[in-house]
């Protein structure tokens, strides 16, 4: 009994901790679908690259947090505007296939340049905010993912708040609903994209501050976290920001709880395995999403 | 541009005297040199090259061998097995060497053995692996030598200093490559006679980057020390997930492919207290002055200082097996009396007291590695340093 509560805790633990870093790049994920009905596949680059620019950041010069999260900021503003400038600000009237190619080759081409700019090795990126690990009872958080969780947790409701209130919010979700209307309301589609390309920066350099820590910052990581943040955001259903937050939790949870009651090699199988059913069932679901 | 036939035709004539001349007095003994130096190892190669260099440029200042400079014609094997042993055929077919050190990795190691024991070519390895001086089913080994520790020695060390501890519950987490499956076999064959039981066994990817669930089951097992079998990044990740879980700790130790600066950079503080087998190059200054390696390994720090590898490459655990490749490799020509594959070959096997960096290596034709386990320090990580562990 006690053995199980120790393994409870721990899957919540490590669960909660990757798991926010999906929730983050999920919600890049969905704010990039919904308004240009767009799969990015190089969002883990733009965590990527954030991170190891922080990385750099950190080396050069003493961060304390609140420049961290500013640097984190407009880091991943910048790096998200120059995704939407190279792939789909180019590309407006080209097949969604083209486009979604454009994102693929971003994704290699930004991976190239983080080998050549920062190396092969690994790199730690150390804990930029001072949140201490949280205990009570049998209850535990560790650092790592109180930090990720409070950053995810403040990050959707940030979110939540500026597509709720905000006019330029309000005109993503317009461009989300039917791109034609909202055009014909004086909404400009095309600044709508790229403010959400440049939010999904933001959100990818939070996830980067999450994750450095945990599993260090490599070149070659882009592709996988970007898959997960895509699965996370299948299972919350890229409607509604919590939803596709809690889609990034559970779906940590349910890896922690693999691994931890079989083995690490499964790990990525079941979460993909996870993906090839949610695809298919989405497809059954939801018909036909409605056209742009 | 009737310049260029007759370059060329000088070049010729040049290759064709130095291919009578290589026998004679005064003309340098061609050595033969395979480094990972770019692919995964690349880490591990190009220090080890230009550890190499340095050495030979060392033993030439010093009058070479029997009068005759030592000359390294070396190669990159990219870290794959293939070009290692295809470089090896090129330096002992074209460039006509005496013998080959290195190359760095086990499974480059096992592919180039394959043509030198074939072809009678004596090789000083620098792999970490212990089969290609196993023998049994990994083939013979009468032509092949390696200066790192064998896995068992430092196995050996690390239950040494458990048993001084009154540790017998231990448990591992081994890379699933070929180097910490060798560390599995090791650790599991000499458990008993150690008085050591292993509780659980969890294994790693070493390119993995979160080993937390694997570190969570072994403590279940409520073990009094972890042991974690890994080289490069990994073991720094182990660490940090191992920091990281709530509760008491047992003690964590890595094995003898850890100790670099790296470790502590990418660890951090919770490289605090971890232990580990090392060469006595990584607490040179805490080496009391009875140790016959002490004046070796500081005059090798400060050779390594003098070129400026300190900067490129700080100092490891690897650094100085190339130095001791060619140390005996020197040893051996000088006993031999002749550069012949044959006699250095006789030589090198019944070396014996010869004092390197890693230790002091005595040979036999069973024990082509020849360092014993006092060749080890167990090191210790306090205030973010090597220490030497009491």
């Amino acid at each position: 009994m006690a053995s199980f509560t120790a393994y409870a805790v721990q899957t919540v633990n490590s669960g909660l901790a990757l798991g926010s870093v999906y929730g983050l790049m999920a919600l890049g994920f969905s704010l990039i679908y919904n308004s240009s009905r767009l799969i990015n596949f190089a969002q883990g680059e733009l965590l990527l690259l954030c991170g190891l620019t922080l990385y750099s950041l950190t080396q050069a010069v003493q961060v304390n947090p609140i420049f961290a999260l500013a640097a984190a900021a407009v880091c991943g503003y910048g790096a998200g505007f120059a995704m939407y400038s190279t792939t789909l600000g180019l590309s407006f009237r080209s097949s969604p296939l083209r486009q979604l190619m454009l994102t693929v080759a971003a994704s290699l081409t930004w991976q190239g340049v983080a080998i050549l700019v920062w190396g092969k090795k690994p790199l730690l990126l150390p804990r930029l905010l001072p949140i201490p690990a949280v205990s009570a009872g049998p209850f535990y958080l560790s650092a790592d993912t109180a930090a990720s969780l409070t950053m995810a947790l403040t990050a959707a409701a940030l979110l939540s708040l500026f597509l709720a209130k905000t006019r330029y919010g309000r005109a993503i979700r317009a461009v989300s609903m039917n791109s034609l209307a909202a055009r014909l309301q004086g909404v400009s589609p095309t600044n709508a994209h790229a403010l959400s390309f440049a939010l999904a920066g933001v959100t990818a350099a939070l996830g980067s501050m999450a994750v450095g820590p945990q599993t260090m910052l490599r070149f070659d990581m882009g592709l996988g976290l970007g898959l997960k943040g895509f699965v996370a955001a299948s299972l919350g259903g890229y409607d509604s920001v919590w939803k596709v937050f809690a889609g990034g939790a559970i779906l940590g949870l349910i890896e922690a709880a693999l691994v931890l009651t079989f083995s690490a090699e499964l790990k990525e199988t079941l979460s993909y395995a996870l993906l090839i059913g949610l695809l298919l069932l989405a497809k059954t679901g939801r018909s036909c999403p409605e056209k742009a | 541009m009737k310049l260029l036939p007759a370059l060329t035709l000088a070049a010729l004539l040049c290759l064709l005297a130095s291919a009578f001349a290589a026998q004679t007095a005064g003309e340098p003994i061609l050595i033969g040199g395979l480094f990972a130096e770019s692919g995964p190892a690349a880490f591990i190669g190009t220090p080890t090259r230009l550890v190499a260099e340095m050495t030979i440029a060392d033993i030439n200042a010093k009058g070479g061998v029997s009068g005759r400079p030592l000359k390294l014609i070396s190669y990159d094997t990219e870290s794959d097995p293939n070009i290692a042993q295809r470089m090896a055929r090129q330096l002992i077919e074209a460039d006509k060497v005496l013998a080959i050190v290195g190359p760095s990795t086990t499974g480059e190691g096992l592919a180039v053995k394959k043509y030198t024991e074939e072809n009678h070519i004596p090789a000083i390895m620098t792999v970490g692996g212990d089969p290609v001086i196993a023998g049994g089913k990994f083939g013979p080994f009468a032509w092949t030598f390696k200066t790192p520790q064998r896995t068992s020695t430092a196995v050996e060390k690390i239950y040494a200093y458990l048993a001084a501890q009154k540790i017998t519950k231990i448990a591992v987490l081994t890379a699933k490559d070929a180097f910490g499956q060798d560390g599995l076999e090791q650790l599991k064959a000499l458990a008993p006679a150690s008085g050591v039981t292993i509780a659980a066994e969890e294994s790693l990817d070493p390119s993995g980057t979160d080993f937390s669930a694997q570190m969570f089951k072994l403590l279940e097992a409520k073990p009094q020390a972890v042991v974690v079998w890994t080289i490069g990044p990994a073991g720094a990740v182990a660490a940090k997930n191992f920091a990281e879980l709530p509760g008491a700790k047992p003690l964590l130790v890595q094995c003898h492919g850890q100790p670099s600066p790296k470790y502590l950079e990418l660890a951090g503080a919770a490289a605090e207290g971890t232990l580990m087998p090392g060469t006595k190059l990584m607490a040179a200054g805490q080496l009391p002055d009875s140790d016959p390696q002490k004046p070796v390994v500081l005059r090798f720090i400060a050779m390594y200082d003098e070129r400026g590898l300190e900067k490129q490459f700080p100092l490891n655990t690897h650094s100085g097996y190339a130095f001791d490749a060619l140390t005996l490799l020197r040893a051996g020509l000088e006993k031999a009396g002749k550069p012949d594959r044959d006699a250095l070959r006789g030589a090198l096997e019944s070396l014996t007291g010869v004092v390197g960096v890693s230790g002091v290596f005595n040979l036999t034709p069973e024990d082509h590695n020849g360092l014993s386990v006092d060749s080890l320090v167990m090191l210790k990580v306090e205030h973010g340093r090597f220490t030497l562990a009491q």
